[in-house]
């Protein structure tokens, strides 16, 4: 930012407004938006499908787009989450747990719509600290080594576990399944195979797991209690109240900040930050035992913070060259394959592509609430829909989702026994999302312990001399503690 | 009956999972020392024994105290219901591969809304027609993501 005066960075702002980076802004946002929705599609399998595009798209359209359709992808993987609680996206996956609750209330728009403006306050207000702080927060994130990383995950695991059930020991027991799932497969540090039987050699992809989880179990809970319709009722309002509202943006907020400064670190991809957010906000609150049962603050907190996760991301990858996720990691590619190399040197080199391309999420956010917001009501009105229909349908989908991970059908039938499983959790009322956490954060766990071991010679103590490792490991064992406490002091009724 | 007892086992799963884990772990340890690999401190072994020993404690003490005593009153289910869709979709899987995405897709809607909720044919065939159009649209046409394609080729 030092290099270029303010003027020049203004005039490459209003170089934005010429109609074809409008244009391809306006398509990377659609096509974001419809990318979300379909549970087959990833963000980053549709921009790896887009780069031989590059060929003919000059470079800062085509980034532009790229960028809008990654973000996008977040706005629209919520309208599945809660009307069908099949996560469109992986980083919407925990929005299942209190919008889809919401949508069995009738309250499918209020969700959808606290979704859409929380995603774009902090996505928006994620863009000013973006062209401000970018290389002294990217060069903040790189002091985190293994240990702290260790730490960092540990303490996450511990806290999302010992919040998410009535009982921390079942959360953490769910949690440790997740991670122990997360093991199958070659182990990425040494090579060796653990379970290398069959198909199990590749290991469990997250997202059949996730789709049977939430998508196929939710079916057959759901069609096995003789439910009609998802809901039956008139439809709610955008908002109920204005209260309702405001504890909505309030969460969006604190959901934002979260995802932001998390999405700094490389690895915390949006999917890891939803959840941290969701159980942060389930810390703070008066009334933790009502989040599980359609409260919008479990829906507007997660879903700002992938979308805030989702921004802060360019800040290490275009200051740094560092991509913190899969879908940066192709963005990176998209701009190496137009000769240029993000890092320090970018914001001097190449002003004309990197400014339009920071000043065009303010645009592609505009576009996407305007895009999502008034076509809310028609998707609520899904609800309405018979599950006798809806239900094959949603059945079908979950197989599409499946099977285009990886293009086997073995994800198919990973997909449709966890959706035997889910169902029987629903069924003991165990909830789900733990397990996708161990499986999420399992690796990186292992992978950054054994690494912080392997720079220590094999002492634990590297955990316990590091004062940020250190703090977060209290943390972990405080957090998992308090509520074990908390409940045996307490009133049984509380 | 036997669906019931069926879903009673699966409180069983995180212990039975927990013991394979921690003798996949000893395995790996054997097959090391088999090998002469020099030790980790913590290998991708030892972490396993590590992650399984701890599902077989958690897991022991919830299938005591807690998991059985915690199944939801659900007084209006429809154990039959939940077999014949479970069973719709199974099938539907599995003919998956040879008639391909299109062909199996229509089947399956067909007759699960012929079974479960039981429409009329009309309706059932005209919901079979109407979403598997708009499958093939959006999956093959539009998106042009990769689906099995059996003998039929769509």
């Amino acid at each position: 930012m030092n290099q270029v005066g303010s003027t020049s960075i203004l005039s490459y702002a209003f170089q934005l407004f010429q109609p074809l980076h409008l244009f391809y802004c306006f398509l990377g946002s659609l096509l974001g938006t419809v990318v979300g929705v379909l549970p087959g599609l990833g963000s980053s399998a549709t921009l790896a499908m887009l780069l031989p595009l590059t060929a003919y798209v000059p470079p800062t359209d085509m980034l532009i787009m790229m960028a809008a359709i990654y973000y996008g992808a977040n706005y629209g993987g919520t309208i599945t989450s809660v009307l069908m609680n099949v996560p469109g996206e992986p980083s919407t996956a925990v929005t299942c747990v209190d919008g889809f609750k919401m949508t069995k209330q009738g309250r499918a728009a209020e969700a959808l719509a606290i979704a859409a403006i929380g995603s774009f306050l902090a996505g928006t207000l994620s863009i000013i600290p973006l062209q401000i702080f970018a290389p002294p927060l990217a060069k903040f994130a790189l002091l985190f080594g293994p240990p702290e990383y260790t730490g960092l995950l540990f303490m996450s695991l511990f806290a999302f576990a010992s919040f998410s059930s009535e009982s921390a020991l079942r959360g953490l027991l769910i949690g440790l399944v997740g991670m122990g799932l997360a093991t199958i497969g070659v182990d990425p540090i040494s090579g060796i195979y653990r379970f290398g039987i069959g198909p199990l050699v590749g290991g469990l992809n997250v997202v059949p797991v996730m789709i049977g989880l939430f998508g196929v179990g939710e079916v057959l809970y759901s069609a096995a209690g003789g439910m009609e319709k998802i809901y039956e009722g008139k439809l709610g309002r955008f908002f109920s109240s204005r209260s309702e509202f405001l504890k909505g943006i309030k969460a969006s907020m604190r959901g934002g900040v979260v995802g932001f400064i998390l999405g700094l670190l490389p690895g915390m991809i949006p999917t890891v930050t939803s959840f941290l957010a969701y159980d942060l906000e389930k810390r703070i609150s008066k009334h933790p035992e009502r989040f599980g049962t359609g409260i919008i603050e479990g829906v507007a907190a997660p879903e700002a913070a992938n979308n805030a996760t989702a921004m802060a991301g360019f800040i290490p990858l275009l200051s740094l060259g560092i991509p913190t996720s899969p879908t940066l990691a192709i963005l990176l590619a998209s701009f190496m394959i137009y000769g240029l190399q993000p890092g320090p040197l970018l914001f001097n080199n190449h002003p004309e592509v990197a400014w339009p391309v920071i000043f065009s999420m303010y645009i592609a956010n505009v576009m996407l609430l305007i895009l999502n917001l008034p076509i809310v009501g028609i998707w609520a009105k899904i609800t309405s829909i018979p599950y006798g229909i809806l239900a094959p349908i949603i059945l079908s989908i979950c197989v599409v989702g499946a099977y285009s991970t990886s293009n086997m059908m073995w994800d198919v039938w990973v997909c449709l026994s966890f959706g035997l499983i889910g169902y029987g959790m629903r069924k003991r009322g165990l909830p789900p999302a733990p397990l996708i956490l161990g499986l999420i954060l399992g690796p990186m766990f292992e992978g950054s312990m054994r690494q912080a071991l392997g720079i220590s010679g094999g002492s634990f103590w590297i955990f316990f001399s590091r004062p940020v490792s250190l703090a977060f490991i209290l943390s972990g064992v405080l957090l998992f503690i308090i509520p074990i406490l908390a409940r045996l002091r307490g009133p049984k009724s509380a | 009956m036997v669906l019931r007892k069926l879903l009673r086992i699966e409180s069983l799963l995180p212990l039975i999972f927990g013991i394979s884990l921690v003798g996949e772990g000893i395995n790996l340890i054997l097959h090391r020392v088999e090998l002469g690999i020099p030790k980790e401190k913590v290998g991708p072994d030892v972490y396993l024994i590590v992650i399984g020993s701890l599902i077989v404690c958690f897991g022991l003490a919830e299938y005591l105290t807690g998991f059985r005593s915690e199944e939801k009153d659900r007084s209006g289910e429809k154990p039959k219901r939940l077999f014949w869709i479970f069973s719709l979709v199974v099938l539907y899987v599995a003919v998956l591969p040879f008639l391909g995405f299109t062909f199996s897709t229509a089947l399956f809607l067909l007759c699960f809304a012929l079974l479960i909720p039981k429409y009329s044919w009309l309706k059932a065939i005209a919901m079979a027609t109407i979403v598997t159009l708009s499958y093939y649209i959006i999956f093959w046409q539009v998106s042009r993501i990769v689906l099995p394609r059996g003998v039929v080729g769509f």
